[in-house]
């Protein structure tokens, strides 16, 4: 055991740690959810939810106008002109799979992605 | 030593290494990377480099892989291994030869060991196709650096002996 070998044993120890946190933190940007806006089943857009995100989103077209919010990583009908007002009242989602459906508008905002909850998989 | 001698000497480590592959696959890494080992082969594979040099050394590694792909018949770990054995058997040949002074058997122990997983993880991601397997490395080299001061530290003792060995031949 020389000199240069305790030099070596600890520059490893340093790289690999570093490593792995650097692994970590880039793994997390694979777990990514995104807000799916369609507007008569064509995706209108999509949003990668996270990273501080706050955008308002006005979609105005032949069926009629929706103002949607997207709030970091949660995502709500802030107004909308239909009779029902059904989508106002379905409140915010967040987790891949919900949903926001406004009938009369033909529009549904849905959330994807890989971010899965714990209770989904163990119950 | 005679030529003969080198090749009586040259196979017997050959087997001693499978040996000592077969043993290693049976043990239960207590680790939680999969597909990590103890590298127990790699300890022969060193200390031909240092005796022997760096052919006999290479021989060693591709047959010790080649027999225990016939011994296992695994063909996917043959891959893996025989990647494996080449980059480290390169890359310790090329340590112990330009920084054999700087660093003693147990530091090209641990480089050897660190080459060894690259090449199996470069092997696994190309198989795979998916570059992210890379993301194992720094878990591996973690391992690797135990692995490699105890496979480094058996390699001094068995240099040691035999070399005492080579020593009572030369005489008799």
């Amino acid at each position: 055991m020389t000199k240069y070998d305790k030099i070596l044993i600890i520059c490893v120890l340093i790289i690999s740690i570093s490593g792995m946190v650097a692994v970590n933190n880039y793994a997390l940007n694979f777990n990514n959810a995104y807000a799916e806006i369609s507007v008569n089943n064509d995706l209108h857009k999509k949003y990668t939810l996270g990273y501080g995100l706050d955008e308002t989103v006005v979609i105005d077209n032949e069926f009629g106008k929706n103002t949607i919010k997207i709030e970091n990583d949660v995502v709500y009908m802030l107004e909308s002109d239909c009779q029902d007002q059904i989508c106002v009242h379905m409140g915010r989602i967040s987790s891949p799979g919900e949903l926001i459906v406004c009938l009369p508008h033909r529009l549904i905002i849905m959330v994807t992605g890989e971010r899965q909850n714990v209770d989904t998989i163990s119950h | 030593m005679t030529r003969n001698r080198t090749l009586i000497f040259l196979a017997l480590l050959t087997s001693g290494a499978l040996v000592l592959s077969l043993i290693e696959s049976m043990i239960p890494f207590p680790f939680i990377v999969p597909g990590a080992k103890l590298g127990l082969p790699n300890m022969i594979t060193l200390s031909v480099i240092v005796i022997f040099g760096f052919k006999s050394g290479m021989t060693v590694a591709i047959l010790r892989t080649i027999l225990f792909l016939l011994v296992a018949g695994n063909v996917a770990a043959f891959l893996y291994a025989f990647s494996g054995a080449l980059l480290s058997t390169v890359v310790m040949y090329g340590v112990y030869r330009f920084f054999g002074k700087q660093f003693s058997l147990i530091g090209i122990s641990v480089f050897g060991a660190m080459a060894h997983n690259t090449g199996q993880v470069i092997t696994a991601a190309l198989v795979m196709e998916n570059i992210r397997i890379m993301s194992y490395l720094p878990l591996m080299y973690l391992v690797s650096l135990f692995t490699g001061c105890f496979v480094g530290y058996a390699a001094i003792l068995i240099v040691k002996n035999l070399n005492k060995q080579f020593e009572v031949l030369r005489w008799s």
